[in-house]
């Protein structure tokens, strides 16, 4: 062995230079090992059938609060959470028709009366059975009218339990969506109506996946094991808030999330050619709208009207959204079921919206106006409906909110770009936002004439059913209850790792627990 | 010199001090209406009434201020609106993963600062010249949000050698520790440049040198020593500022460290969240320049003689 004071200096150096390549070489190695164990975690499928691997879905949003009650919000996150926390009776299948769910077997015995036959082996996730008594009491509460998806159903719907496993459902008027929210409605346990603190803690429901954790930006699920149709193909599902665009189209581009929801038009651009990725685009029927609240300025038909003329829909539409969205003419999405080309068109004209601006308020009006991230390209949107305002005389105050805070304090605002979604299939969901307690905290929005056109929808019989649903719709549309900007067609960009992952034309992921990925 | 540190310490304290009552009245004049911020789209009126009883907005300012110092001291700074859970829990989730990212930028700014530096001012003519001028000049240039989003495209997207943000382990904080790094290189590198330079023209190293000490140990041990001082103001200036968070890199990266909490915080009119996030850093802040005000003493004799 060699003295280093022995050793020529040529020789040190080459002995440094050595070192110190080793170390740079173990120290990438290391670096590498580290960052490629967190980029490509460990996904391989179990083989004997059991949940196996992960899904990460990337959000523009939050759930709405750390509240596990499904009829107490709407938001994106939300209905994906219960959707996959939650049995409905029925459920949507891949083309939106019903199927049976705790309820196997069905039949209207009179126009306001649908009786069940319920499934007995169906358990919570803490192991408690499904009773009647909880679809009862979860029925029951809707039908009382004090929450905010009350309108999902007729004030006074009730169940009768004739049996362990017979139900009736009565609704007092004639309710032609009825199977559409039994559907929808989430079924919970009758601990937690009766102790509604209990959904602050977490979500105790009877689907698919369990509730495992909430951090306020990352919701994340369980496989249940036990459930009735199965246990999931997929052993984890994570719902990831990343409020940021580019950092969401990174996440997606570079395998941290798998499924991008609810992308915009530069998203598809990223991924045009891209073979590790296809868009699905099963939208829910859906419609942008800047949410206007009726205890302010805009309470003044006048002021809303100027405002339909004021905003270049079209031009929206085409510039900024890239023609991804239609523009309609009613108070509906386009492709929701029945949905019809108002008369009145309230085509873009800014002299007739600054006449209308003096008619209604000489001496001018301010309007406040929250902006986010919620809807695609909201901040571009929104900056042009002011700018378009301020054309008309109108002043603008506008707040930027994190979307969290935006989802929870629109309607202190008098106008915001929000997004209304036919939960249900059926557009008596969206028609239905527009009364009770939604259309109070929604819009401040209480129209009795309004509400006889709904009860009239509801109650119509098939063959009249379009006509009074375009009625209704129409009321909406002449008066611009609110700004309808256009369709919202969602498109979701799904890594190919993801199989079999399909959407049914609602809200949720109902259908998630047939999607399992490869390794 | 115990007169010094003593004083030192109680200015400290009354600089958080100050910082919590003026953090607590502008927000409290500024933010809104607390109950209407908190309570969601379809919260009745009693219950909004019931939120404004429980942040006591009902009563004189006075008495709320109190009221929130007796809290603080008992480390309880209210609970966020936005997330619903204890503000000091949030800040202590969200801090150590700020302080990883702070420490990671840190050691690799100083070291590079030191190492480029030195040789940049050793051999002016030299590529290490030539590249700490680069370098500084890159850093100096270039915002975070831009090399944020190139370092993701380049080293998380095109080669898929690092998570493109999220704080999951070791791996997600190299990138946005690297784009930080460049930010407050720039500073750190000709500060310590101008040092060193200065320093080895002193009459010392020249004697150094005529003992034949060897260029290594006269520049990284002897002129080091003198030409650190002033980086070490610049470091003090550089924890408040990545303590702080370092919202823009944390906003790209999807870091969840102090930094993106805060601009939740502000952008959800979260006061409670708001309020907790300064008073922490800028108490954080205040300890760091105390401690560096400290080490200048122990590094410096010509100080601590000063205040003897």
């Amino acid at each position: 062995m060699y003295e280093k004071e022995n050793l020529p200096v040529e020789a040190i150096d080459e002995t440094r230079r050595e070192f110190m390549k080793s170390t740079l070489a173990i120290g990438v190695t290391a670096s590498a090992a580290v960052g490629m164990s967190s980029v490509f975690p460990l996904r391989a499928l179990a083989q004997d059938g059991t949940p196996s691997g992960s899904i990460v879905f990337g959000n523009a949003e939050p759930p709405t609060s750390n509240y596990w009650d499904p009829a107490a919000g709407f938001g994106l996150v939300d209905e994906q959470v219960a959707s996959l926390l939650y049995d409905s009776l029925l459920a949507f299948d891949e083309s939106g028709a019903v199927r049976p769910a705790i309820a196997t077997k069905w039949e209207m015995t009179d126009d306001k009366t649908v009786a069940m036959t319920i499934r007995t082996d169906v358990s919570f996730h803490d192991g408690t059975p499904v009773t009647a008594q909880d679809i009862k009491a979860t029925i029951d509460r809707l039908g009382l009218g004090k929450l905010a998806q009350s309108m999902v159903a007729t004030p006074g719907i009730t169940v009768n339990i004739l049996a362990d496993d017979k139900i009736e459902v009565t609704s007092p008027q004639v309710f032609a969506p009825m199977m559409n929210a039994l559907a929808y409605i989430k079924i919970l346990p009758k601990v937690n109506i009766d102790n509604p603190d209990n959904f602050k803690d977490a979500a105790n429901g009877s689907g698919p996946y369990k509730f495992a954790s909430y951090n306020g930006n990352v919701v994340t699920l369980e496989a249940n094991d036990k459930y009735w149709r199965g246990a999931p193909k997929t052993k984890t599902v994570t719902f990831r808030y990343i409020e940021d665009a580019q950092a969401r189209i990174s996440a997606l581009l570079s395998g941290q999330v798998d499924i991008l929801t609810r992308v915009s038009p530069e998203d598809l651009a990223r991924v045009e050619g891209n073979d590790d990725f296809h868009v699905t685009n099963v939208s829910p029927p859906a419609q942008i709208i800047a949410i206007y609240q009726h205890n302010g300025p805009l309470g003044n038909p006048k002021l809303r009207q100027a405002l339909a003329h004021a905003i270049d829909r079209e031009g929206i539409a085409k510039n900024i959204m890239k023609g991804l969205n239609k523009v309609g003419f009613s108070s509906l999405p386009t492709n929701a079921p029945f949905y019809e080309e108002q008369k009145q068109r309230f085509d873009y004209d800014p002299d007739k919206a600054r006449a209308l601006v003096t008619e209604a308020y000489p001496n001018g009006v301010t309007l406040r106006m929250s902006t986010s991230t919620l809807v695609p390209n909201q901040i571009q949107i929104d900056q042009i409906i002011a700018a378009s305002l301020e054309q008309i005389g109108i002043t603008v105050e506008v707040e930027r909110l994190e979307v969290g805070a935006f989802r929870s304090s629109y309607n202190t605002y008098d106008i915001n770009l929000n997004t209304l979604v036919t939960f249900d299939v059926d557009p008596d969901f969206i028609l239905g936002l527009y009364s009770g307690a939604a259309g109070e905290g929604i819009f401040h929005f209480n129209d009795p004439k309004y509400l006889e056109l709904l009860a009239a929808s509801r109650s119509a019989s098939p063959e009249n059913r379009q006509a009074a649903i375009n009625a209704a719709a129409g009321y909406l549309w002449d008066n611009q209850i609110t700004f309808y900007l256009s369709d919202e067609f969602w498109y979701f960009i799904v890594n190919n790792r993801v199989k079999d992952y399909k959407r049914a034309p609602v809200l949720g992921e109902i259908l998630l627990p047939e999607a399992h990925v490869s390794a | 010199m115990k007169i010094f540190i003593f004083q030192r310490i109680a200015q400290a304290a009354i600089i958080v001090c100050m910082i919590t009552i003026t953090v607590f009245i502008i927000l409290r004049l500024s933010a809104g209406d607390p109950a209407r911020i908190k309570a969601p789209v379809f919260a009745r009126a009693d219950i909004i009434e019931q939120y404004r009883r429980d942040f006591g907005t009902d009563r004189p300012l006075v008495e709320q201020l109190m009221s929130f110092v007796t809290n603080a001291v008992q480390g309880n700074l209210g609970d966020s609106f936005r997330y619903q859970a204890p503000v000091t829990d949030l800040i202590f989730d969200a801090m150590p993963k700020t302080l990883a990212l702070a420490g990671a930028a840190l050691l690799f700014s100083v070291t590079i600062a030191i190492v480029l530096g030195s040789l940049a001012a050793q051999r002016p003519q030299s590529i290490w010249a030539w590249l700490a001028s680069t370098v500084a000049l890159f850093g100096q240039s270039a915002p975070v949000f831009w090399t944020g989003s190139i370092l993701v495209l380049v080293f998380a997207v095109g080669l898929g050698w690092f998570p493109a943000g999220g704080g999951d382990g070791f791996s997600s904080i190299i990138l946005p520790a690297f784009a930080v790094m460049l930010s407050i290189l720039p500073t750190q590198l000709r500060i310590l440049r101008a040092a060193m330079e200065r320093a080895l023209q002193d009459e010392y190293i020249r004697t150094a040198r005529a003992f034949g000490v060897s260029n290594v140990r006269i520049t990284f041990v002897y002129a080091l020593k003198n030409a650190f001082l002033p980086l070490l103001t610049v470091i003090g200036l550089d924890v408040g500022y990545l303590l702080g968070g370092v919202i823009v890199a944390e906003v790209v990266f999807a870091y969840p460290g102090i930094g993106e909490l805060a601009l939740i915080a502000l952008n959800s009119r979260d006061f409670p969240l708001i309020q907790g996030i300064t008073i922490v850093s800028a108490s954080i802040f205040v300890a760091v320049n105390l401690a560096i005000d400290l080490l200048y003493t122990a590094l410096d004799p010509r100080i601590r003689l000063e205040h003897t």
